[in-house]
């Protein structure tokens, strides 16, 4: 009875303490997320619910209103469009181009140690180098590109890439994929590494060709690699802002305009807080829908261990 | 009718000769084993004969024809794994059947040929799981059953039971011997585990640094050791090994350590230094014998029924085996072993005089 009661009081003793430590090592975590993730998407899904502009402190709640203007707004859909049409070209390129070069880096070339750490120089820098780099590039007097197409008489005058309606698809795709395509290289090259040796090995004993061997070894063993790289390819490319930014900021006229380059319109250019808020959140409740989907697919759960 | 011959065969990984001038005749429905330390390049000499390596140079022939040329999968063998190398997106009915699809058989015949390995293997109940959902022993059978679903001429295992568990390994040498023995199929087996090689094998091939250094029925390996590599790398524990001076004037051996004891002998040609070896279970406790030592226990290792018995004989260490409880630590005794359990072998070359 006496040791009963001993215990007893030792555990009310230690029952504070026994979230402290664990709390205390989580609290910076936890904090930084609040302040910069959730606390923000929390606001942005409040606005959206709102009236607020930037001119002014005081605002209302409107309820829906932002978005029944949104979805009779044709700005809106052409948006949307566009945001889909540059997620599935922008992301299938940069698949294609990554898994590729993952497939040649992994290879046992000479210098493969150099080529790998030189082709991830596009992913290391900075958005705005990107963007300002490629503007050069496809500048009308100084751009070599123009300079390359006249000399190799393709074309007779320059091409205004950036204005040019034809033309400015090209131009801000092309950045994208060759900053973004690095990264999905490096994924894909991280599971063809982690496939054994002994499976192309028993694959050959079993009479399996090179190209057969691709195709029964490589490809399915790589499958959860393509969904994962799908499904961040989906997220990067659909919430894509800074390269169509600094390029065309969504123009010339409307022509490259996103989902987010509209949202950042409204909320910093047209002062309407509140509407681009609801653009913001559209975005945002896409991509979670995708999410789910992709996650509670039988094509990914099946394959967990 | 699969015989297959090595000549001359020999593989170098940069500058590191694995393979030297590799010989080996391998004898129609034979259960030959490739035995050797790791490193030796046991491994290797397998997976240039399934032409998963290239050779540098030699011959391989397969019932006479040269197939060193050939892709694997012209060779016309099968393979099995350490780690089993099942393809892991596949259950086991398509891991059998896929060596049979590559070759083209028809899906008749696949269906027939997968269904005889599994109940010959008792995995039927197994065809609908991937390699993850089972245990390390149902996949040793799948990779054996995807082998043997093959018919092939020759079949090879690499190292086959070291992934399992000791008991695991016990029933599964089993099941490969009574295999063998059913089949009739040549197979060549690759092992570091002596207690395996033994067991197993119809002959061994003991390799050492990328060498054959003897061919022979366990038995005879075991009890005619042509080196003192293979006389120290069979046997646990190993055989023991005395340097011994020859006397020509009396045509004697002498043992180095004390010069004392004199073992006479008719056969021995005259070398200035030799290696006088015998095994730790032919020292017997008794006065009479053609080489007796002196000495004391110094460490008794019981194993059940037997123990192993280290005996210091005047600085130098002599293993032995006896019953347990025959002797005690620190006991002096007499160690006697008759002529016909002696090994001589030249000091400087290791090889049996």
């Amino acid at each position: 009875m006496q040791i009963l009661i001993d215990t007893d009081s030792r555990k009310r003793r230690k029952a504070p303490g026994l979230f402290l430590l664990p709390g205390a090592l989580l609290a910076p975590t936890l904090i930084i997320v609040f302040v910069v993730l959730l606390y923000p998407a929390a606001c942005t899904i409040f606005f959206s619910l709102t009236d607020k502009t930037m001119a002014d402190t005081t605002y209302s709640f409107i309820g829906l209103k932002n978005y029944s203007n949104l979805f009779s707004d044709p700005k809106f859909w052409m948006a949307f469009q566009h945001s889909i049409i540059f997620t599935l070209v922008a992301g299938s390129l940069n698949i294609l181009l990554g898994f590729g070069t993952a497939l040649l880096v992994n290879r046992a070339i000479p210098f493969r140690g150099l080529f790998r750490s030189l082709l991830l120089i596009p992913w290391v820098m900075p958005h705005i180098v990107t963007g300002l780099m490629f503007r050069w590039l496809y500048n009308d007097f100084y751009g070599y590109l123009n300079y390359l197409l006249i000399h190799a008489g393709l074309i007779e005058k320059p091409i205004l890439f950036l204005v040019d309606r034809a033309f400015v698809w090209l131009a801000v795709i092309l950045p994208t994929v060759w900053y973004e395509y690095p990264f999905v290289m490096l994924m894909f090259l991280a599971a063809l590494q982690s496939i054994s040796p002994d499976l192309y090995r028993a694959a050959k004993v079993d009479g399996a060709n090179a190209f057969q061997q691709f195709l029964h070894i490589t490809l399915p063993c790589l499958k959860q690699a393509f969904l994962l790289n799908g499904l961040l390819q989906i997220i990067f490319m659909f919430k894509s802002f800074n390269l169509v930014w600094i390029l065309t900021q969504g123009g010339p006229g409307d022509r490259t305009e996103l989902l987010s380059t509209l949202a950042y319109r409204h909320v910093f250019e047209g002062f309407s807080t509140g509407y681009g808020s609801a653009v913001a959140t559209v975005i945002f409740l896409v991509l979670f829908a995708v999410s789910i989907v992709y996650l509670a697919s039988p094509a990914i759960r099946s394959e967990e261990p | 009718m699969s015989e297959l011959r090595l000549e001359h065969v020999s593989k170098r990984f940069g500058r590191n000769l694995v393979l030297d001038r590799v010989n080996l005749d391998i004898r129609d429905g034979e259960l030959m084993v490739i035995l050797g330390p790791s490193g030796c390049g046991k491994s290797t000499l397998l997976s240039i004969v399934a032409g998963i390596e290239d050779l540098d140079s030699g011959i391989i022939c397969l019932n006479g024809q040269s197939i060193g040329h050939l892709p694997p999968r012209n060779r016309d063998m099968a393979m099995v794994f350490q780690n089993h190398a099942l393809y892991p997106h596949m259950n086991v009915y398509e891991n059998i059947a896929f060596g049979l699809r590559m070759h083209k058989v028809s899906a008749e015949e696949i269906r027939t040929r997968v269904n005889e390995v599994a109940v010959m293997l008792e995995i039927e109940h197994l065809l609908k799981r991937k390699p993850r959902q089972m245990s390390g022993g149902e996949r040793q059978r799948v990779a054996m059953g995807r082998a043997i679903a093959r018919h092939p001429q020759i079949f090879l295992l690499d190292e086959p039971l070291s992934s399992l568990d000791a008991q695991l390994r016990t029933q599964i040498r089993t099941e490969i011997k009574k295999l063998h023995a059913k089949l009739g199929i040549t197979m060549v087996f690759v092992t570091h585990d002596q207690f395996e090689a033994m067991t197993l094998s119809d002959r061994i091939a003991i390799m050492d640094r990328g060498r054959i250094v003897q061919v022979g029925t366990p038995d005879e390996v075991y009890h005619h050791p042509m080196t003192t590599f293979v006389a120290t790398f069979l046997g646990n524990p190993s055989m023991n090994l005395i340097s011994a001076r020859y006397d020509a004037s009396t045509c004697s051996l002498h043992l180095a350590h004390d010069g004392g004891t004199v073992l006479p002998t008719k056969s021995t040609p005259p070398l200035p230094a030799c290696l006088i070896g015998f095994r730790p279970e032919h020292v017997r406790l008794e006065e009479q014998g053609d080489l007796v030592l002196d000495g004391s226990v110094d460490v008794l290792e019981p194993t059940g029924s037997d123990a192993f018995a280290l005996i210091d004989c005047h600085g130098l260490a002599v293993k032995a085996r006896c019953s347990n409880g025959e002797l005690s630590v620190g006991r002096r005794i007499r160690l006697a072993i008759a002529s016909e359990h002696l090994h001589v072998f030249d000091a400087a070359s290791g090889n049996r005089v």
